[in-house]
């Protein structure tokens, strides 16, 4: 008998690589055979976190199908095993894993689905009300800085994900994958309990990110300047965009 | 460290944590059929890391039923038996969420759970030898340590038994505890599963054990195999399980009691149903038991 430590690591690699070693300290004086038994943990091990990939990945395993998803999830288990005590991240490497090996708009879905199990449990925040914009003067507006809600992501989209995704989630049948004719990008948050996505506007998008990245609401607007608003529209357009983001729960502080 | 909280203070004797009654295991798909129904459950018990998250729904739910139900929390992550070092960043987590729900208590399993980084994300078995019960006691001290109060340990189901064993599982169980002054949440399925698994008679592990640290008790389904059983968490208590339940609650007296089922959820009704049918035999064993005394 060998100590705890080597004990354990022989018993590991049984389960994981199917190694030899750990049988010959097993004892095997009744019921069914050794082998048979040892498999119980082995199987159970791969069937537990394809499970929950497939929790985490619901959409991508419906287009890919039970087999080939399986197939995926044991290549990535090899490739990723898990170190974090939580099940809850062990699909986090999936989309960077299929990226690696070209299959990119498979890659891009996951990281859709990942993002929308993100903004589920992301860490709780107050909401700024749509009337607190009206409070702040207007000579105060250009120094205005945001702080979006935790929940909030953005995904880019080369492919035709969303209208994938869509069509898994109402049953329809499921479209080919295609890239788009331009690439664009989709908003993901969590308005009270209930996870969200929308579309967005190459605009708006840039907008968001000039706003994660702390810019007051003047940045904002040369921002948009640059991305070819005429000059006039400019400030409608970002009271457009600040008026909407506020109503939708994106926005946790207003800070002047 | 942290101050000890009041249950480190705990008398076994006097038997400071309380009794809870008859539970079930939270299950989000149940959240709101338990809010809107109100079942006749004592008290529910939460898988912890279902709830280390830092909002959102879980969360959510977790403060509406800590408002009205007592909770325990249930880990699978401690991998007390371990040999990599003690998960700090788990600890910790588990720490700031006892802190939110203030638990009647804080349950895991003696088992380890991963091994060199690796997590299988499953309840290993343990041998049962001198060596094991010196390691996980320690281990188990410096948890309780750290969380300023004591925990329970769940016997697990097991398919392979060690040939360096030294003692039986209850003698192991029973050593560990005493070793590490902890309690023990006695899973009646878990004991009835290995039994047939490895042929040793389960009123004779229930017998074995020191009755003063039996704090809780899980109820459970299991799938059979015909050589072997596997503890599936998805099928309801078998009569052997329940009769099993009935002479552990005739030796050690009422114990907290909790039905537990993870897979194949059924309607919130069914398994109230077992609760009841839990309640029903704790009423009478446990009168019984009155009368004889």
């Amino acid at each position: 008998m060998p100590g705890l430590s080597e004990l354990q690591a022989a018993f590991r690699r049984h389960v994981m690589s199917n190694h030899p070693g750990i049988e010959h300290y097993i004892d095997v004086s009744r019921g069914p055979g050794r082998d048979q038994r040892l498999a119980i943990y082995a199987h159970a091990y791969r069937a537990r976190l394809v499970e929950a990939l497939g929790t985490d990945y619901a959409v991508l395993q419906a287009v890919l199908g039970e087999e080939p998803f399986r197939e995926l999830c044991h290549s990535y288990l090899q490739a990723s095993p898990s170190t974090h005590y939580s099940l809850r991240w062990f699909g986090r490497r999936l989309p960077a894993f299929l990226r690696r090996n070209g299959r990119g708009h498979l890659a891009e879905l996951a990281a859709f689905e990942w993002k929308l199990a993100a903004a589920f449990d992301a860490r709780d925040a107050p909401v700024v009300a749509p009337q607190a914009a009206g409070a702040i003067p207007a000579p105060d507006w250009p120094a205005v800085r945001l702080r979006l809600h935790p929940s909030v992501r953005i995904q880019m989209l080369s492919w035709n994900t969303l209208n994938i995704w869509r069509s898994v989630k109402a049953a329809h049948p499921v479209p080919a994958h295609r890239t788009l004719a331009r690439p664009g990008s989709c908003l993901i948050w969590r308005d009270g309990l209930v996870t969200r996505y929308r579309s967005l506007q190459a605009d708006e998008r840039a907008a968001l990110g000039a706003v994660a990245s702390g810019a007051t609401f003047a940045a904002l607007c040369e921002g948009l300047a640059a991305s070819g608003i005429p000059a006039g529209s400019l400030a409608l357009r970002a009271a457009g965009f600040l008026k909407t983001w506020l109503s939708h729960g994106l926005v946790s502080e207003l800070t002047t | 460290m942290n101050a000890p909280a009041a249950a480190v203070d705990l008398d076994l004797d006097t038997g400071a944590m309380p009794w809870l009654g008859y539970g079930l295991g939270l299950r989000p798909e149940h959240y709101q059929d338990i809010l809107d129904a109100d079942p006749e459950v004592d008290w529910f018990e939460i898988l912890s890391e279902n709830y280390m998250v830092q909002g959102g729904k879980p969360l959510h739910y977790l403060e509406r039923f800590s408002e009205r139900y007592p909770l325990v929390m249930h880990g699978v992550s401690l991998s007390v038996g371990g040999t990599d070092p003690l998960d700090l960043a788990y600890l910790k987590d588990l720490k700031a969420l006892a802190d939110r729900v203030q638990p009647a208590w804080i349950s895991d399993h003696l088992c380890w759970t991963g091994q060199a980084g690796r997590n299988l994300h499953d309840l290993m078995p343990l041998p049962h030898t001198s060596e094991a019960v010196k390691h996980v006691a320690e281990r188990v001290r410096r948890v309780q340590d750290y969380l300023g109060r004591r925990i329970l340990l769940e016997n697990v189901s097991s398919y392979v038994s060690y040939r360096g064993s030294e003692m039986s599982e209850w003698e192991f169980l029973g050593a560990v505890a005493q070793e590490a002054d902890c309690l023990i949440l006695l899973d009646i399925n878990n004991i009835y599963v290995s039994a047939v698994n490895h042929g040793f008679s389960p009123q004779e592990y229930v017998y074995g054990l020191p009755a003063e640290r039996v704090q809780q008790f899980h109820l459970a389904g299991h799938t059979d195999y015909g050589d072997f059983i596997i503890d599936t968490h998805d099928h309801p208590v078998v009569a052997p399980v329940w009769e099993l339940y009935a002479k552990a609650l005739a030796h050690f007296g009422p114990v907290s009691t909790l039905i537990e089922r993870d897979d194949r959820l059924p309607p919130l009704t069914e398994l109230v149903s077992e609760v009841e049918q839990a309640r029903r035999i704790g009423f009478r064993v446990l009168e019984n038991r009155r009368c004889r005394v």
